[in-house]
């Protein structure tokens, strides 16, 4: 029997609380999101959204840190929801692995990093005596482009970001996991050293068959690294498919309100000149509690059934991109 | 005469024992009616800088020497970097919006206490009401309706509340409003509102805006000169659109091809290493080990900002040498 | 790592060390009673009420006793009573809190109420009640009432230390490291909270040493053992301060006025020392 070698998000929904004040609202942070990644082929895949998007949330589902209220997730043909036994648990992990925004936060301060790199090795078993678990941590490192003498007997606070944020993600590859689940990765990283991370997930990905969930808000690094795209808003996935299709030609109102919203580091193309109404963009818990489609309050293509109900996926005809839009509904 | 003058510029923290110098040697002219960016990344000095020429100067930031002139329109002033000296001039000339200030509203107090509290620091030349007038003009010349005065700032989205900040900053109609990353924590729609606002400003008040920013972007799209400076050293002035199409220092150049662009092909490189600790910082040029055109010169001496063509200085031995072969030619 | 944050303390803190070498002073005053010529349960060994000389440090009592030998046992009883007290309720407040922080939902609920109705409990009242039922309070029963009443408040310090550190970073990446929760909360929560269990640790022998005094100068505890209390007791049994025998109430008092003041300068330097070591730990440089 074929392995089924895929992570399967199927119409997930996460619901959250507020409390303002004495009132309780709740509102959806992942609203019955479906994706679906064939680690065979392995790819980069980038979750693209602005800051309540729930692109971490979704994240955090995948990486079984939280439980989701609808909708199951299936990784290799499991129900991660329903995994209950260590064994279970230590398999998934072994598979799945995570990358953090913060290096500095992902260690302990007060133990030297190698401590988290023996325990990995150590505790799922891929080694079995004292000497095969330092080869199999210079060899993770080895990946990053970093040695073990160079890391050796320091703490965190001993490197910079960018060097931390290799070591995390050596001791993620250590394990020989098929998927990262890097939530933004380099954001807190100076722009000279992110090119190198992303260019390091590329190289991963050619040459250890390794699948990146990708999380970030920034479209260009997206645009550079990713295969394909999917673009988040207040919960839902509204756009998803061939990276560069999606952002060269975006379809959905709200992709292209993104795209015309990034700035570019390019004085022929200068964006400010332009602007010249000053809106006042909603605040974030009123767009969540809307009805029908969370776009409608600012789209400029907005029509009256889109107040109402919420849109379906609608394959785009001529591109691989599903988007979720009344626009694109066949008549 | 340049609207503000910093000459000989050199600044420290005092970390541990050790002396940390966030500014050295710094020689900038900011004119009068231009917005100038100060690009560079973490570490680099660029938000000690603003403090510096704000005057919010308290250990353990000690200034080493040096100079910050201002020559206003009524009057000249040199900064003496204390935090209670030229009162005077805080605010109603020069104002200066912090890192994350849009967080550090009061959340217990509606807004409208925050700028009593505005008024009765800096306002007492106005009468209450001309305040209040002209508080109103302000929100609504910024788009804001009147009844954020009225909400806490939880209730204020980060868009809203950065307008309440800006407004503050630009109330008394300052000739010099100095801003400290004042669009990295906003989704790209709202930085894109912001940013018009600051334009906006400037444009109608031919006012000078200094903002530091670690994001190009953001520099390129608004300012008509930017500044880029590495471990303390400010290494390339010009105007934007010179410093883009032809960067001079190897800095400069390998940070500009590093940023992707939407639509964009090409496989891109960092640069190698990481920024040097300021506390030791390296012989002579502090670039020169990850620099790929380092040679003994630069590992010995530090360069100095020299003009090379018209209105872009630089501080590279290379660029230097260059212009010495084409003078020579 | 107690070792480093000692010695950093001794360097930096002149309050830490003003405690620490009084500390030292009591502690050794203590050794001495090991070394003790004379029996402490024993009485008129001496002549009476002498006041002090060459031959009697401290003078002697109205009951025929070196007083000064006495003060020995008496800080030497007195610290170990302290010890044994903070230990017992450290070990409830740490396995309480650390029990109800890191399984949460009703399991914390549940051991929360508990928690909080052993803080509503007046000690005092508590205690001499329990003295009235089994008409004596000796020595080691006592330390270990005093222990088992003491941990309530400090439980919900180490419940929101451990709190906090679930929510870190760091916890899920030692998850995703495989690491089971028993080796996460004792090989790296735990020493997150060595600070914070010293400063609790010199707090509670604060309390439980009071509350000994007390007692006993009610006259409520085993009153042949020298303690400081037990002594104040005798003292103002046999109306030391009228018959002018005032160095028998002054050791005592004196003894735990450094005590207290030694433990107090310890358990305050440490207490400012969490905030910003914790800072420093954040990798904020």
């Amino acid at each position: 029997m074929k392995q089924n070698n895929k992570l399967i998000v199927n119409d997930v929904t996460k619901i959250f609380s507020q409390r303002i004040f004495l009132s309780r609202k709740y509102f959806k942070a992942v609203n019955k999101v479906s994706l679906e990644m064939d680690l065979d082929i392995p790819e980069v895949f980038s979750l693209v959204g602005e800051s309540g998007s729930g692109k971490t949330t979704l994240a955090n589902l995948i990486l079984n840190i939280i439980e989701p209220d609808e909708g199951d997730i299936f990784f290799k043909a499991r129900d991660i929801t329903k995994m209950k036994s260590k064994k279970d648990k230590m398999a998934f992990m072994k598979d799945v692995q995570p990358v953090f925004q913060d290096p500095f936060e992902s260690f302990d301060p007060m133990k030297k990093v190698e401590v988290f790199l023996h325990e990995t090795v150590s505790n799922f078993e891929i080694a079995r005596k004292r000497g095969q678990a330092e080869a199999i941590i210079e060899k993770a490192l080895g990946m990053v482009g970093l040695s073990f003498n160079e890391v050796k007997g320091k703490y965190p606070g001993e490197f910079s970001g960018g060097q931390l944020q290799r070591i995390a993600i050596a001791r993620s590859l250590a394990v020989g996991p098929s998927i990262l689940i890097a939530d933004e990765p380099v954001s807190m990283l100076d722009a000279s050293l992110r090119i190198s991370i992303v260019n390091l997930f590329k190289a991963l990905k050619e040459q250890q068959n390794l699948s990146v969930l990708y999380i970030t808000h920034d479209l260009a690094t997206a645009y550079y690294v990713s295969d394909r795209i999917g673009v988040m808003l207040r919960g839902n996935l509204v756009e998803v498919g061939k990276a560069k299709e999606i952002l060269d030609e975006p379809l959905h109102p709200y992709t292209q309100f993104l795209k015309q919203s990034v700035l570019e580091p390019d004085p022929d193309k200068k964006k400010l000149d332009i602007l010249q109404k000053q809106e006042i963009s909603a605040t974030e818990v009123g767009e969540y509690q809307k009805e029908g489609c969370k776009f409608s309050g600012r789209c400029p293509k907005v029509m009256d059934i889109c107040r109402e109900k919420e849109p379906g996926y609608y394959e785009s005809p001529e591109k691989e991109v599903m988007v979720k839009c009344f626009l694109y509904e066949p008549s | 005469m340049s609207l503000v003058e910093i000459s000989n510029l050199s600044a420290h923290y005092l970390q541990r024992g050790k002396k940390v110098r966030a500014v050295d040697e710094i020689n900038l002219q900011i004119e009068s009616d231009e917005i100038l960016g100060i690009a560079g990344e973490s570490g680099c000095g660029k938000s000690t800088l603003l403090k510096t020429i704000y005057g919010y100067v308290e250990p353990p930031l000690y200034v080493e020497k040096g100079e910050v002139g201002y020559n206003f329109s009524n009057f000249s002033v040199n900064n003496i970097f204390s935090l209670s000296s030229l009162s005077s001039i805080k605010w109603k000339k020069i104002s200066y919006i912090t890192q994350g200030s849009m967080n550090a509203l009061n959340p217990v107090q509606k807004v409208h206490r925050f700028f009593l509290d505005l008024w009765k620091a800096h306002g007492q030349n106005l009468s209450l009401k001309g305040f209040e007038e002209l508080l109103r003009n302000r929100l609504s010349y910024l788009g804001l309706p009147e009844e954020v005065l009225e909400r806490y700032p939880h209730q204020l989205s980060g868009g809203m509340k950065q307008r309440i900040v800006i407004a503050a900053s630009s109330l008394f109609n300052p000739e010099v409003i100095l801003a400290d990353e004042p669009t990295s924590a906003l989704d790209v729609g709202v930085q894109l509102e912001v940013l018009g606002l600051f334009m906006k400003i400037q444009k109608e008040s031919k006012n000078t805006i200094i903002i530091v920013s670690h994001d190009m972007s953001v520099l390129v799209n608004l300012c008509s000169r930017v500044a880029v400076m590495y471990a303390g050293n400010i290494v390339e002035v010009a105007d934007t659109r010179a410093l883009f199409k032809n960067p001079l220092h190897p800095y400069t150049k390998l940070l500009i091809e590093s940023l992707p662009k939407i639509g964009g092909g090409k496989e891109l490189k960092g640069i190698p290493g990481a920024p040097p600790n300021l506390a030791f910082p390296p012989s002579g040029c502090k670039f020169h080990p990850r620099c790929p055109f380092s040679s003994a010169l630069c590992i010995e001496e530090n360069p100095i900002l020299a003009e090379v063509c018209e209105n872009h200085q630089v501080a590279c031995h290379l660029s230097l040498r260059n212009e010495e072969v084409e003078a020579e030619q | 790592m107690v070792k480093s944050l000692v010695g950093e303390l001794v360097k930096r803190d002149t309050r830490f060390r003003t405690g620490f070498i009084l500390m030292i002073i009591i502690v050794f005053m203590s050794i001495l009673s090991f070394f003790s010529p004379v029996d402490p349960y024993s009485t008129y060994y001496a002549p009476v009420n002498r006041p002090p000389s060459l031959k009697y440090w401290l003078g002697t009592d109205s009951r025929g006793q070196d007083v000064f030998w006495m003060m020995t046992f008496a800080l030497k009883n007195s610290i170990v009573f302290g010890l044994i007290a903070a230990a017992v309720s450290r070990l409830i407040a740490l396995l309480f809190g650390t029990i109800s922080g890191y399984i949460g939902g009703k399991t914390d609920s549940v051991l929360m109420i508990i928690n909080d109705s052993f803080i509503t409990l007046p000690v005092l009242l508590v205690i001499i009640l329990i003295g009235m039922v089994f008409r004596r309070l000796s020595f080691f029963p006592l330390a270990i009432v005093m222990g088992l009443l003491g941990w309530p408040w400090d439980s919900r310090l180490f419940r929101s230390q451990i709190l906090s550190l679930k929510e870190r970073k760091l916890t899920y990446t030692a998850r995703f490291s495989g690491m089971s929760t028993f080796s996460i909360i004792f090989k790296i929560y735990f020493p997150h909270l060595v600070p914070v269990f010293l400063s609790t640790f010199i707090n509670n022998m604060i309390w439980s040493l009071g509350l000994e005094v007390t007692l006993s100068v009610l006259g409520l505890t085993n009153l042949q053992l020298p303690t400081i209390g037990t002594t104040i007791y005798w003292a103002n049994q046999h109306q030391a301060l009228i018959l002018g025998v005032w160095w028998w109430l002054a050791a005592p008092i004196a003894g735990a006025i450094i005590l207290f003041t030694a433990l107090y300068l310890l358990s305050v330097s440490i207490n400012e020392y969490v905030d910003p070591r914790i800072r420093y730990q954040q990798g904020s440089f």
